[in-house]
């Protein structure tokens, strides 16, 4: 068996560093629920809902759909309740606690009372998932009189969607006369989320009305002309199908939460400095009647992936930085079984009576160290993301980039580490290598940290850039501790995963994190300590 | 031995015979103290060399050297004329070695270690575990394969070490102190094994602070002291210059007194009125009556008691004086 092979058998399969893989991974599934527990407890998932209560007979229904931030469907649980006030008294109409299927919940059902005419009635939602939760605290009903009875309606998308009357009106004299009679059809609320970097965007629609199946949708340029021809259309100056030339056609929607998706450049003007949201019209007829809706409605930009780069970054942050922090105590130890200790011993001569080399002995070792560091952070990162992802239900799967820098960050200090350890063995053995090793351990991983903080304290003082100051010094510093590298192998894996978006440390940090430096110290971290190493070993007596 | 007609053969073929331990000229220090100085001598096949010296001689520092554990400041070691120095591998492969004191990585079972050191040799796993068992059960070890290394005894430890040796079945060996801290049986052990060796042809070099330790098993003997070679001799000289001997002067020394001499023992004449008898097989009031009778003239008679350490420490008190 290759001694190598061995030695990595006998570093990976110990006692010690088993148990201590263990807890790690462990540590990470743990860290993970952490993570997801704080996403958790972040406002960013995005829901839309409607609901309707008839007011006389008390039929409710409530839909609620949960999406992630870029609009995919998420699990969780919906707590409702609905309340009315009204004749002095405060009434819970309805209220459950239910578990989405597909990011969907629909509660039908009808209530024990009727709901009278003129209350006021309230929706309170409350949305966990393991992305973050949604809050929204007292969804005031419309209430919509119209010709089938009195609805109680909520029509809602995501953050701020105003509701809009859907109206009617019809003619019955002659064409090009305003019309004669009008009235309330119904209420819609749109949100348009547009997806930064591409030209995809999805309009989520809530819609209710009892009037109409079937509406057709359209979006204008909100342009002085868009606005006059609409005025000219709600004064029947222009007839529905004239108005279809003004405005694109873009889908059809119903009773109910719909979300369509269309070209941005279709619906969505795009200058250097933001995007102008469209007007959204809805428009359907009957025989003599004409019902339709002019949305003015919020535009939500979405940056795709931005969930996950949440996730990872939270993931990387904590997960693989304590890694990162508590491995080296492993590392100094598996030098320690590797040739610390049986150089104290003597042992190593007795191995190196057999036909290899000095050198071979030196390799043979370093590299079995390396392989079991490399191993170890394999599991310890693959233990994580998938943790991660079995909790957070979300694909996590990192392009190879990410993969290797997240790798890199976390493997490179351990072994600028590792190599600076070996190079201690040959200089020192038994327990004044531990003395020694672990002193550097406590002054890289810990002390470090303290010095800058008093560096920065004392020469900027606590001043409005401390934080920056510290950030500063901080990343200056990194070069010259071989644990602390990997905060630039984390800067740039955020670069990557937020594709350019500039985070507020960006400014900072970019011109510190300079790649040919960070790639030179890190090589000069991990090659130099064994170099100097060997030229001590090849000389240096093995016996007790 | 093709490298014998190349790249080594004026080193490893001198006066007709293979030389395949050949120390030359090593010289090493420790800090400011010089433990080897200009060492040489050579082991052949087929021939055990005892190497002798008090305790801090430099026995094991040019072991050390010899079976490439410890460079040497100067000189070298060559094995089957490879060096320890530039061709290491090939040198120690041609090597075993059974130090004082063996040491290994403790928290190794006995065959797990024996496994581990076999891959230095290019053992796949199922070879070397198969090797080891039987390795180990031939040295004695064969109840002791799964026990861990650390519970060994120093005799133990020693068969374990020549078994690991022995894996390849080296044409040299070296044992250093090998009988310290052995009962009876495994120093038994150890002389049988390296008479074994000889009659197998291998060169051994077999070190001792004890010159009798060597007896029975060295063919000669090299001695060391503070660093410096003081001698090398064949044990035949050693033994015959050690044995009990009666010294007497003489008036004269002619073929009678020869004669009369040879019933008592083996006379050497060493001076024109001197003469040795060495293995006096009677006492030497009766030898001396004998003279007197036959009117030979016995000027002075001296008994010397000679062991073989007499003859070590002899050697060690002309190198001290110069």
């Amino acid at each position: 068996m290759n001694p190598v092979l061995y030695d990595f058998k006998r570093g990976l399969l110990r006692i010690s560093v088993l148990v201590s893989l263990v807890v790690f991974t462990l540590a990470g599934v743990g860290l993970a629920y952490l993570i997801v527990s704080f996403l958790a407890q972040i406002p960013q998932v995005r829901i839309a809902c409607y609901s309707v209560i008839e007011s006389s007979t008390g039929k409710f229904k409530l839909e609620v759909h949960v999406f992630s931030p870029e609009l995919a469907p998420v699990d969780g649980e919906v707590k409702y309740t609905v309340e009315c006030l009204g004749a002095g008294e405060v009434r819970i109409l309805d209220e459950g606690s239910l578990k989405t299927s597909n990011g969907k919940l629909v509660v039908e059902k009808n209530l024990e009372r009727s709901v009278p005419v003129d209350y006021t009635c309230l929706l309170y939602l409350n949305v966990s998932t393991p992305l973050g939760y949604a809050r929204k605290p007292g969804i005031s009903y419309t209430q919509l009189q119209l010709e089938s009875g009195n609805f109680y309606v909520v029509t809602w998308v995501d953050m701020y969607s105003l509701p809009f009357h859907i109206e009617w009106f019809e003619n019955l004299g002659e064409p090009d006369q305003p019309p004669e009679r009008r009235g309330l059809a119904g209420l819609v609320s749109a949100t348009i989320f547009t997806f930064q970097g591409t030209d995809k965007s999805v309009i989520i629609v809530s819609l209710y009305s009892p009037l109409v199946d079937e509406f057709k949708l359209y979006s204008g340029f909100p342009s002085p002309k868009t606005l006059e021809i609409i005025d000219m259309f709600g004064t029947g100056q222009l007839k529905p199908r004239e108005l279809e030339k003004y405005f694109n056609f873009i889908g059809k929607v119903g009773n109910g939460i719909h979300s369509i998706e269309v070209n941005t450049s279709t619906i969505v003007m795009e200058t250097s400095t933001a995007f102008t949201p469209p007007l959204i019209l809805l428009l359907a007829e009957n025989e003599s009647r004409v019902y339709y809706a002019v949305l003015s409605p919020e535009l939500e930009v979405v940056i795709p992936g931005f969930t996950r780069t949440q996730i990872i970054n939270a993931a990387i942050q904590v997960g693989p930085g304590l890694f990162t922090m508590f491995f080296p105590v492993l590392v100094l130890y598996l030098v320690y079984v590797y040739i610390a200790k049986p150089r104290a011993q003597g042992a190593l001569e007795f191995i190196l009576a057999r036909p290899i080399t000095r050198a071979d002995l030196y390799t043979t070792r370093y590299t079995a160290g390396v392989l079991v560091v490399f191993a170890s952070v394999v599991l310890f990162v693959t233990a994580l993301l998938i943790a991660v992802q079995y909790i957070t239900g979300f694909e996590l799967t990192l392009d190879l980039y990410s993969l290797f820098l997240l790798y890199i960050a976390v493997v490179a200090p351990l072994l600028a580490f590792y190599s600076l350890c070996f190079m201690m063995s040959t200089l020192v053995s038994g327990t004044r290598y531990i003395v020694i090793t672990v002193l550097l351990y406590v002054i890289y991983a810990f002390i470090w940290n303290v010095i800058v903080y008093i560096i920065v304290s004392q020469t900027t003082g606590f001043t409005a850039e401390f934080s920056k100051e510290i950030t500063r010094v901080s990343y200056t510093l990194a070069y010259f501790n071989p644990i602390e590298l990997s905060r630039f192998y984390y800067f740039y894996l955020e670069q990557h995963l937020l594709s350019g978006i500039e985070t507020p440390e960006y400014e900072v940090i970019k011109d510190l994190a300079n790649p040919w430096l960070v790639v030179s110290a890190t090589i000069a971290w991990i090659t130099l300590p064994i170099i100097l190493g060997w030229l001590r070993f090849r000389r240096v007596s093995l016996s007790a | 031995m093709i490298l014998l007609y190349t790249r080594y053969a004026t080193v490893v073929w001198k006066q007709g015979v293979f030389v395949t331990i050949e120390v030359v000229r090593v010289s090493k220090s420790f800090g400011g103290v010089r433990a080897l100085i200009d060492v040489s001598f050579t082991v052949r096949n087929g021939e055990v060399v005892g190497y002798v010296g008090l305790n801090g001689a430099g026995k094991t520092t040019t072991i050390r050297i010899a079976v490439g554990v410890l460079p040497p400041d100067k000189g070298d070691v060559l094995i089957d004329g490879y060096s320890v120095t530039r061709d290491k591998k090939k040198a120690s492969w041609r090597i075993g070695w059974v130090p004082e004191l063996p040491i290994f990585e403790t928290e190794f079972s006995a065959i797990d270690y024996f496994v581990y050191q076999a891959g230095y040799y290019g053992y796949s796993r199922g070879e070397a575990r198969r090797l080891g068992v039987e390795l180990l059960t031939k040295f004695g070890l064969g109840n002791a394969l799964n026990r861990k290394l650390a519970t060994f005894s120093q005799g133990m430890k020693k068969r374990f070490a020549l078994a690991v040796s022995m894996i390849n079945d080296p044409p040299n060996f070296v044992f250093d102190e090998v009988l310290g801290g052995l009962d009876p049986q495994g120093i038994a052990f150890f002389r049988e094994l390296t008479l074994e060796f000889k009659r197998r042809g291998k060169a051994v070099l077999f070190s001792s602070h004890i010159l009798s330790e060597v007896e029975g098993l060295a063919d000669r003997v090299v001695f060391i002291h503070k660093g410096r070679i003081i001698g090398v001799y064949p044990m035949e000289e050693i033994k015959y210059k050690a044995v009990p001997a009666l010294e007497l002067t003489l008036n004269r020394v002619d073929s009678e007194v020869v004669k009369l001499l040879e019933k008592y023992g083996e006379p050497s004449i060493v001076g024109d009125r001197r003469v040795i008898l060495r293995n006096p097989t009677a006492d030497s009031s009766v030898i001396i009556a004998e003279l007197v009778k036959l009117g030979i003239g016995v000027l002075e008679a001296k008994r010397e008691e000679k062991s073989l350490e007499d003859f070590f420490f002899d050697l060690i008190k002309k190198a001290e004086q110069g």
